[in-house]
């Protein structure tokens, strides 16, 4: 305002032209800053503050039962509650499983929520993760081990989850198959794949499990840390998170994706390829699942074993609605609810309550989160029911 | 009952009201919706109320039927004063409600429609020749005939309208509100509600008529009440005043109701569509070999009645349905067979009928929507990524000129009004500098002003010399904007008239009935013949 004012008077004066840079230069900065403090506002505004309350609340619940419930089943109750709720921390190890944990939820987490965000419900993370450990388990066991091999193996399960995913997305796109049904039976399929390979190729001969040979140590993820110790997926996980935010919310991929995800029929309106940004988003998810799965390969089991995933492909939805599908709280969520995982698993080998009441926790948070997706689980059911419009 | 009964023994009196209301306030959080609201409808006249959107005619309306419970205030209905709780409430009180989305069941018979809820029966058993019986009878007293027999999903706009009207007529009301019951009809149906009207009011009944449309509202009115921002400016007698000074009632200061449309030269031709024919989603024919032109800077108004093909007809324009045969040529190039995309490219801009579902995204961000179109293109696109400081530079630019109402381009679209989130989709299309824009009903629920505003934008684009198809329900505002005038009926253009002062409404509704259509070589003349 003053300087307008000011370089009203100035009009004519030789000091005009300093002026006029000097304001211009001032509007862009302040643009700018604006700008920042517009993003700044728009990172976790108060709507997820409301969603982080009411998660914390949901977690607080299901804690509650879960003490209830130790007190009627076990013989020493504060024992078993006190191992669930310190369990994670109270060894150099355990921290390190909680940390291990975390990182593959991350990875799971991320690939959900991109195929969330594009309102896809593809179920498909768990075949995708066998692949990629799959393509790890073959590039480590059968290439000349070399410095850095590790790195191939990452890549190539990254590209093997890409390609478990086009399958199910193009089936979509194009042929207008439920990706629900499609993905769950994928995953059907991926596990008997793996299974079979896993006896006829990777074991060796002779062996008198169902495993295959430990990778060589450059076909390892390099272990990080100390007495507390960790993989290099934790790089991995940290980058992934990066990368999947820049894409979703920097590019014109994500934004495709977004807009598409939001509101299919707008999407067109504005001149989008609706059916590539099905594929392609079904596609990219199966990236992060399946490197997750060649760091469970590479990482923790340094071998294939059977069921690898553990069904851990289905935490990953858990995790990517508890951050409401958005990668920069992924990683907040995997870590809580790995520690709930990690804990659950200390009290089943230190007393004698069983692992399965972290289900219980499980369930309520769902009940919880369910309740808010419900409007959209519905719009998922009547879109069902009556048809689709053609694309 | 003994309510009902009380309520009428009282209205010999000629001083009684229908209806007062007194000092009545609602407030929704911080939004007041309606303030010390002051009205009186006298018995036996036909009361209209009017005012822009969002000044509180619905929610008045919710107040009187009882869906609504006012903060404060006094209601009297027929001189005794009431709490109304509930639309039972109403309905006993004699109150009957014509809401502008009809409320009946498709599958049922418009007789069984007509007694739902409230059926005669005869020891729990129903009876459909007495229903149809008390229906039909009822009907010809007030000269409807409504086939009764007939399912609701077979009959037309119009006739399902009185339906409804019957259906209050049956629960005995002897107040009607009916709410924007014209913004569906044709002139012709228009006037034969009017009749309807005339003829309620005739038999002793009171009539409030909400709307927005002036000249019918002043053709109509006994007296004529203006809200504005929620409270009542005046009530006025119909007899003393112009549509120009009830305009600049509801707007509270003059409006131009005259866009000034230039009479423009003949000029290139912008786009050519050839013999197009199209296919509903249900594979039917919906449009039918139908050729036009549109040239540089005029406006091809689409008249039609809903349903005629004409939302099949733009969508295959723009590129989201594929003809079965025909060609469209966009300044000499064939596009027919071009995407979306391409098409955006080339210089195609469509403000599509439902913006909420189509036009926006509304979790998206106001300046993703802003620029979706071109997110993908320079400047906005520096490489692989999104230029965050260009877009949001650009969005600033539109929301200032546009004057979208909002605190940040960063605050979701659904948090807009309808208004704004029209001037959004408005402010994406024009600046994407199209050369064909196809505008469906650019204006179809914003407010006077709004409405205004978007006139004014899309007369300012076409001096920039591109070509405007529009398609809208409101005639009023085709007269207003177009140039030519095409009607569709059933697939086809049945006439194309040149927009001149002295047109004649009439024959424009009659084109879109079907009822009268033009000659073929005439049309053929009028259909590519420059202005």
């Amino acid at each position: 305002m003053l300087l307008c004012s000011r370089s009203r008077d100035l009009n004519r004066s030789k000091d005009w032209v300093v002026i006029q840079t000097v304001e211009k230069n001032v509007t862009s900065i302040r643009l700018k800053i604006q700008q920042i403090i517009d993003n700044v506002k728009t990172l976790p505004s108060n709507d997820s503050f409301s969603v982080i309350v009411k998660v914390v609340l949901a977690v607080l619940l299901g804690l509650l039962i879960v003490y209830l419930v130790t007190l009627v089943v076990s013989e020493n109750p504060q024992e078993a509650f006190k191992a669930f709720i310190t369990g994670p921390i109270s060894q150099p190890n355990r921290i390190s499983d909680w940390i291990t944990d975390a990182i593959n939820l991350t990875m799971l987490g991320l690939a959900i929520s991109i195929v969330f965000q594009a309102n896809q419900f593809s179920l498909g993370a768990e075949g995708q993760l066998i692949f990629g450990a799959m393509a790890a388990g073959a590039v480590a066991l059968f290439l000349p081990p070399f410095t850095g091999l590790f790195i191939v193996g990452l890549i190539a399960s990254g590209v093997a989850g890409f390609l478990w995913g086009v399958l199910p997305g193009v089936l979509k796109a194009y042929l207008g198959s439920d990706e629900i049904v499609s993905t769950l039976m994928l995953n059907f399929i991926a596990v008997q794949i793996y299974d079979f390979l896993l006896q006829n190729f990777f074991m060796p001969p002779g062996a008198g499990a169902i495993l295959s040979d430990v990778f060589p140590a450059q076909g390892l993820l390099p272990v990080l840390g100390g007495k507390v110790r960790t993989s290099a997926g934790l790089i991995v996980a940290v980058l992934a998170v990066i990368i999947v935010w820049a894409m979703l919310y920097r590019t014109p991929y994500g934004f495709n994706l977004r807009m598409s995800g939001f509101n299919e029929k707008f999407a067109q309106h504005i001149g989008l390829n609706v059916k590539q940004v099905i594929w392609l988003s079904m596609a990219v998810s199966g990236i992060f699942a399946g490197i997750s799965g060649g760091i469970l390969a590479m990482g923790v089991h340094t071998r294939l074993v059977q069921r690898i995933s553990g069904g851990m492909a289905f935490e990953g939805i858990i995790v990517s609605m508890l951050a409401q599908n958005n990668p920069l709280l992924v990683p907040v969520a995997a870590v809580a609810y790995s520690y709930l995982r990690i804990g659950a698993d200390v009290m089943e080998r230190t007393s004698d309550v069983s692992r399965e009441i972290v289900i219980v926790v499980q369930a309520i948070m769902i009940l919880f989160l369910t309740v808010q997706a419900l409007p959209r689980i519905r719009n998922l059911r009547l879109k069902y029911a009556f048809g689709r419009k053609k694309m | 009952m003994k309510l009902r009964d009380a309520a009428f023994s009282n209205s010999s009196s000629e001083d009684v009201f229908a209806l007062k209301l007194q000092g009545v306030s609602k407030s929704y959080g911080n939004v007041r919706a309606n303030r010390n609201i002051n009205l009186s409808v006298r018995k036996d006249e036909i009361h209209a109320i009017v005012g822009e959107n969002g000044a509180g005619k619905s929610t008045l309306m919710k107040i009187i039927y009882g869906t609504v419970e006012p903060d404060s205030g006094r209601l009297e209905v027929w001189g005794k004063p009431v709490q109304i709780r509930s639309s039972l409430d109403a309905i006993r009180l004699g109150i009957g409600m014509v809401f502008q989305h009809f409320t009946l069941a498709p599958n049922l018979t418009v007789a069984e429609n007509v007694v739902l809820g409230a059926e005669p029966s005869r020891f729990g058993w129903l009876q459909a020749k007495t229903i149809e019986d008390v229906v039909n009878s009822l009907g010809s007293s007030f000269g409807f005939h409504v086939p009764t027999k007939a399912l609701v999903r077979d009959l037309s706009v119009s006739q399902q309208q009185r339906v409804e009207i019957l259906k209050t007529l049956y629960r005995r009301a002897k107040l009607l509100i009916l709410d924007e019951p014209t913004a569906v009809l044709t002139p012709q149906e228009t006037e034969s509600l009017f009749d309807i009207i005339r003829k309620l009011r005739a038999e002793g009944h009171t009539i409030i008529f909400i709307s927005h449309k002036l000249l019918e509202v002043k053709a109509i009115a006994d007296r004529i009440t203006v809200l504005r921002q929620g409270e009542n400016v005046t009530t006025v007698d119909a007899e003393n005043v112009t549509p120009a000074d009830i305009a600049n009632l509801m707007v509270g200061r003059s409006v131009l109701s005259k866009v000034t449309r230039s009479s423009s030269k003949p000029k290139e031709k912008v786009c050519e569509i050839k013999d197009l024919t199209v296919l509903s989603d249900a594979k039917n024919e919906v449009v039918k070999k139908i050729s036009l032109t549109i040239h540089e800077g005029e406006i091809l108004g689409l008249a039609g009645v809903e349903g005629n093909g004409q939302s099949q007809l733009i969508e295959c324009i723009f590129g989201l349905r594929s003809p079965k045969s025909g060609r469209i040529l966009l300044k000499n190039c064939d596009i027919t067979s071009y995407s979306v995309s391409q098409r955006r490219r080339l210089g195609i801009a469509f403000i599509p009928p439902d913006r909420r579902t189509s036009g926006v995204a509304e979790q998206a961000k106001i300046f993703e929507v802003l620029l979706a179109d071109r997110m993908s293109s320079p400047p906005f696109r520096k490489r692989m990524f999104l230029d965050q400081f260009q877009i949001g530079l650009k969005a600033k630019e539109l929301i200032k000129e546009f004057g979208i109402k909002t605190s940040s381009p960063n605050s979701p679209v659904g948090s807009l009004s309808g208004g704004n989130i029209q001037k959004v989709v408005l402010a994406r299309e024009i600046s994407s500098n199209p050369k064909l824009l196809i505008a469906a009903e650019p204006t179809r629920g914003v407010d006077v002003a709004a409405a205004e505003f978007a006139h004014n934008r899309l007369l300012d684009a076409l001096k920039q010399g591109l070509g405007i198809l529009l398609l809208t329900s409101d005639l009023d505002e085709l007269v207003l904007l177009a140039n030519r005038i095409a009607v569709i009926y059933k697939g086809q253009i049945v006439a194309i008239e040149k927009n001149r002062p002295g047109l004649d409404l009439k024959q424009i509704g009659r084109y879109m009935m079907g009822v009268d259509r033009q000659d073929a070589s005439l049309l053929a003349q009028q259909g590519f013949e420059s202005l």
